[in-house]
């Protein structure tokens, strides 16, 4: 009987897992996650000057972020209605806007740390990892932040987007500029406009 | 007796509602943006604007400088303390029991030990503070978001939230105390709420509309990602997220 109950104890356990856990994990990309969090405070953290830490960051980000990938996801629905050459001035413009953006975020928050805690799949090539932030500023100990990792054709790893308390950066950039083409009058006539207010955001950089 | 029936009425309601929820929480489908108020939105954005820099911010700048840190959490948590009323009745109305029980505990043990709610000691017995209120109840009943407006003074909601707020103010037992000191405590409330708002939000604020071309929109998508993880309680629904698409005009694979 104490048998028959141990054995129902333990399918009620695994079914309660099984519920719970709401897709499988994704070891590639969380090993992927904490080394390149490990790598990136590696170099910010180092004895070069910091004209050198700052250039070796932004060629280590390059390779670890597919920034042509993002730069179509930025515009939305809009990434099919402009033309060859607006779509590569974007993805040049978005490309230093962003890295001058990560470069600042990660510079002001060296001498924290990141623990990669779990990773939940939104589909094979699309994978969310979970990281907590340790660091001495209370503001920011404890915090949640959230990566969406990319898995290449050939299987390689690439970050996609941050998240963190439930606000995704791609994702308001884009809203913003699809904001703006729409305004604008749409298709290539909005895209002009938003190249030239991203030309003069990258030159202010 | 007409009091208890209407009472117990009263509650059978809040729990079909709450089994309600319980059952249509699991459907609740993104609010997707929707903005067709956006030229008069835009017009009372700049309007906010101009208040935020004659008067908000500075009083917000004012109260970090004289005010230290631990001061300033210590009023946080008073007004957090505060709106146990309004989380509470959402708690249960979304069928949220396990995060009643905490709103509960946490009331108990922060009015008491915690010095009338400047202390927050629940926290470190592992009652984590969380907010509720009706907007958030409607979403999970399904009701959908309606157009975004932005309203002078009180800033970004929507259809819905207007009438989340309406019903949170009436519900509240702190908006019918018309004599001291409950209408002093609403008074202290109402200021401070927003002079801590306002604090918190200096340097984010700050940095997004350094960032943005479009301070608006950007703001707009923040409160819809905001409001997503809220209703959610900060679970993470990741399938309203839009897809990433592999392969496309952009897209060279490279890795």
């Amino acid at each position: 009987m104490a048998h028959f109950a141990q054995i129902i104890r333990t399918i009620s356990v695994l079914f309660i897992i099984a519920i719970a856990s709401p897709a499988a994990a994704d070891e590639g990309a969380e090993t992927f996650i904490q080394s390149l969090s490990s790598d990136a405070f590696n170099i910010i953290n180092g004895d070069a000057p910091e004209a050198e830490r700052r250039e070796n960051l932004r060629s280590f980000l390059s390779s670890n972020i597919n920034f042509r990938r993002v730069s179509g996801f930025a515009l939305g629905q809009y990434g099919r209605q402009i033309t060859p050459d607006q779509r590569e001035e974007f993805i040049t413009l978005f490309t230093s806007y962003s890295l001058g953006l990560y470069e600042e975020q990660l510079f002001r928050y060296a001498g924290q740390t990141m623990t990669v805690t779990k990773s939940v799949d939104r589909s094979a090539r699309d994978v969310i990892v979970y990281t907590t932030v340790s660091s001495k500023d209370p503001q920011l100990d404890g915090l949640e932040v959230m990566w969406r990792v990319a898995k290449g054709k050939n299987g390689g790893y690439s970050v996609f987007d941050v998240g963190a308390e439930g606000v995704w950066l791609v994702i308001a950039k884009r809203d913003e500029y699809t904001s703006i083409i729409a305004n604008n009058g749409g298709g290539e006539r909005g895209m002009a406009k938003l190249l030239e207010d991203l030309r003069a955001q990258v030159a202010a950089l | 007796m007409i009091w208890r029936n209407a009472a117990r009425k009263r509650l059978t309601t809040m729990i079909v509602a709450g089994a309600a929820a319980g059952l249509v929480g699991a459907a609740h489908a993104a609010d997707e943006p929707s903005d067709p108020f956006e030229p008069a939105n835009r017009v009372f954005f700049g309007f906010n604007n101009v208040v935020d820099r004659v008067v908000l911010k500075p009083a917000a700048r004012a109260y970090r400088f004289i005010t230290p840190s631990p001061v300033r959490t210590g009023v946080r948590n008073f007004l957090g303390n505060l709106g146990t009323p309004v989380t509470l009745t959402n708690d249960v109305l979304q069928g949220e029991w396990a995060r009643a029980g905490t709103t509960v505990s946490r009331f108990g043990i922060n009015t008491t030990i915690g010095f009338f709610g400047f202390l927050d000691p629940a926290e470190r017995m592992g009652y984590e503070p969380h907010s509720e209120d009706f907007n958030q109840t409607l979403a999970t009943y399904g009701v959908p978001a309606g157009p975004y407006l932005y309203l002078p003074f009180l800033g970004p909601t929507t259809a819905r939230g207007v009438v989340g707020r309406g019903v949170d103010t009436v519900s509240d037992p702190l908006t019918w105390l018309n004599h001291p000191p409950g209408d002093t405590v609403r008074g202290v409330q109402t200021g401070t709420g927003v002079l801590t708002g306002r604090e918190a939000l200096l340097d984010p604020l700050d940095q997004l509309e350094r960032e943005s071309i479009d301070f608006y929109a950007s703001v707009r998508s923040l409160y819809y990602q905001t409001l997503e993880s809220q209703i959610a309680n900060g679970a993470n629904d990741f399938d309203n997220l839009p897809d990433i698409e592999f392969g496309d005009d952009f897209d060279d694979e490279d890795f």
